[in-house]
């Protein structure tokens, strides 16, 4: 009998979560060499994109991007430019500049003090009105607690935005603050209402029409150049599908043939070998609703976050709807499967707001996925559905 | 044009899960100890789950073993930390998850056998991988300040 293959699988604490790296079929010291590799692969990207490190890209961009151009690594730009794509064939629903709401949130930590800023504020506002109306937006502080917003500084009364209570976050629950913001909103202007599951909304209406604004300017020499104090980004929601695919690099640079990269379930394979990849019930993350085999392709998922030593359900969602700064709740998880693996993370994010519609882009990148609506009910895209298998 | 289909998932049914079901061995203590400090010749045993890494009677580091428990998680894992009190490397030794109880009764396996599909399942060959909600790494990340902050100065 033939034995098997030599292979090695080892994890790491990385990116917040446990990435594994597994490799087979080549010497124990080539392999071993190969792992080392792509850990470190990985730890630089958590080191240039981390929102929580102070000397990160994103840390230093979130500083001073918007007051001067700041130089950043090469694969941040690369990122970058890959969220740029992104932002504009969804329409704006995939969004990198969301990090005011998730800091107003609580999903990320604040900088200090416990007061929402002025700048987020105002970073919310235009780009809630520019999905709107389509226009740029003025908006400054008035007096109080009241922004003002429209599109010149001349101002009339129902384009004032209250936001009483913003900084209340113990008294009111967040959504409650947004949604206030958000209804008080010009009224005259057309208020969209957030996208729900399985309609055509977001999307389908805004791609190709008129363009986005664009808040993270991308300028030659890897700089970057942000289009007011308000912008904050975070690439959580693209920054571990891109490690996972400059992990898989790493192992092809040094010559394996046969790997498999997961980080905290954004995942790849490359070679001959299939891989079972059981998904969890976005209902109940410790039970699997189905299973997939993998083989030369990525997947990744999004839902809440789970506390391994806790037994409640996932926090809520961190993935937040551009168009009204708020978590999804239509869709309790989604997952994607796509070529490669920084794309299959970042449409997670686009299923989970916008479901059904976000078939273009997924057909654009030649991509298959699945959600689970709040009302559990699965939705699969036609050309998957055969390679998922449900526990029946 | 991307279609799509829906399904109906059964309704959750409460199951307490008592033993781990997911259970990956990664490394073991000795062959951790060996790829952190591959210049050592011996690892002496230092009170508790600590060894100094020597390459004869020259102290090239410390090497902690540590575990978080949970109701659904075990996890060891391992600290090097060199002769400067810093940490080389962090390696998850074992890691057992309270996940998929169900995955081990044969019913539920049995239901993908013989299903319709362009790449059939091997049941019961590799081990699993799960991709969902993302675990959080958390818990190691402040046992490794915890191990830094008691033994980074002993190390030296």
């Amino acid at each position: 009998m033939e034995a098997a293959p030599a292979s090695i699988r080892r994890a790491r604490p990385l990116l917040g979560t446990f990435v594994e790296v597994a490799v087979v079929g080549a010497p124990i010291p080539a392999m071993e060499t190969a792992v080392e590799a792509a850990f470190a692969a990985v730890a630089t990207v958590h080191r240039l994109m981390s929102f929580h490190e102070a000397t990160s890209d994103v840390s230093q961009l979130n500083c001073a991007a918007a007051s001067r151009p700041v130089q950043v690594h090469d694969w941040t730009y690369q990122v970058l430019e890959t969220a740029r794509d992104l932002y504009h064939r969804s329409g704006g629903v995939f969004d990198i500049a969301i990090a005011s709401a998730l800091l107003h949130l609580g999903l990320l930590p604040r900088e200090s003090g416990l007061g929402v800023r002025s700048d987020e504020i105002e970073s919310l506002l235009h780009r809630r009105h520019a999905r709107a109306c389509r226009e740029h937006l003025f908006c400054e502080p008035s007096a109080g607690k009241t922004w003002m917003a429209g599109t010149s500084p001349a101002m009339t009364p129902e384009k004032w935005i209250n936001v009483t209570g913003m900084r209340s976050s113990s008294a009111f629950p967040s959504p409650c603050l947004w949604g206030e913001v958000v209804n008080l909103c010009d009224r005259g202007a057309a208020n969209p209402s957030p996208p729900r599951c399985g309609e055509g909304s977001g999307m389908a209406g805004a791609r190709g029409s008129t363009a986005l604004p664009e808040t993270v300017g991308l300028l030659p020499d890897n700089c970057v150049r942000f289009a007011h104090r308000g912008v904050k980004i975070d690439l959580g929601g693209i920054a571990k599908g891109f490690a996972v695919n400059r992990a898989i690099e790493a192992l092809r640079c040094h010559g394996i043939t046969d790997g498999f990269v997961n980080a905290g379930g954004d995942l790849a394979a490359f070679g001959t070998r299939q891989h079972a990849i059981d998904i969890r019930d976005p209902r109940s993350p410790d039970r699997a609703m189905c299973r997939v085999v993998l083989s030369n392709t990525a997947l990744a998922s999004s839902a809440g976050q789970l506390d391994p030593l806790r037994s409640d359900p996932p926090s809520g969602s961190a993935v937040i709807d551009p168009l009204t700064g708020r978590p999804s709740h239509a869709i309790r998880g989604a997952t994607t499967c796509a070529p490669s693996c920084v794309i299959a993370d970042a449409l997670t994010k686009v299923v989970m707001n916008v479901g059904e519609a976000a078939a273009p882009i997924l057909e654009h990148h030649g991509a298959s996925a699945l959600f689970v609506s709040a009302q559990g009910e699965v939705h699969i895209t036609t050309n998957w559905k055969n390679e998922v298998h449900f526990a029946a | 044009m991307t279609d799509w289909v829906r399904l109906t998932l059964p309704a959750i049914v409460a199951t307490s899960i008592a033993s781990p079901a997911q259970a990956v061995m990664y490394l073991s203590v000795d062959a951790a100890q060996k790829l952190a400090f591959p210049a050592a010749n011996r690892f002496v045993e230092n009170g508790g789950l600590t060894w100094k890494a020597q390459a004869g009677d020259k102290l090239l580091g410390l090497f902690v073993v540590d575990h978080v428990i949970g109701k659904h998680l075990y996890i060891d894992y391992a600290v090097a930390l060199d002769s400067t009190g810093r940490v080389i490397r962090v390696d998850i030794l074992q890691y057992r998850e309270s996940y998929g109880g169900e995955v081990r009764e044969p019913g539920w396996l049995a239901q993908f056998v013989g299903k319709t599909s362009a790449s059939p399942l091997k049941v019961g060959g590799d081990i699993r991988n799960i991709s969902g909600a993302t675990l959080s790494s958390l818990h190691v990340t402040e046992g490794v300040k915890r191990i830094l902050a008691t033994y980074g100065s002993r190390a030296r």
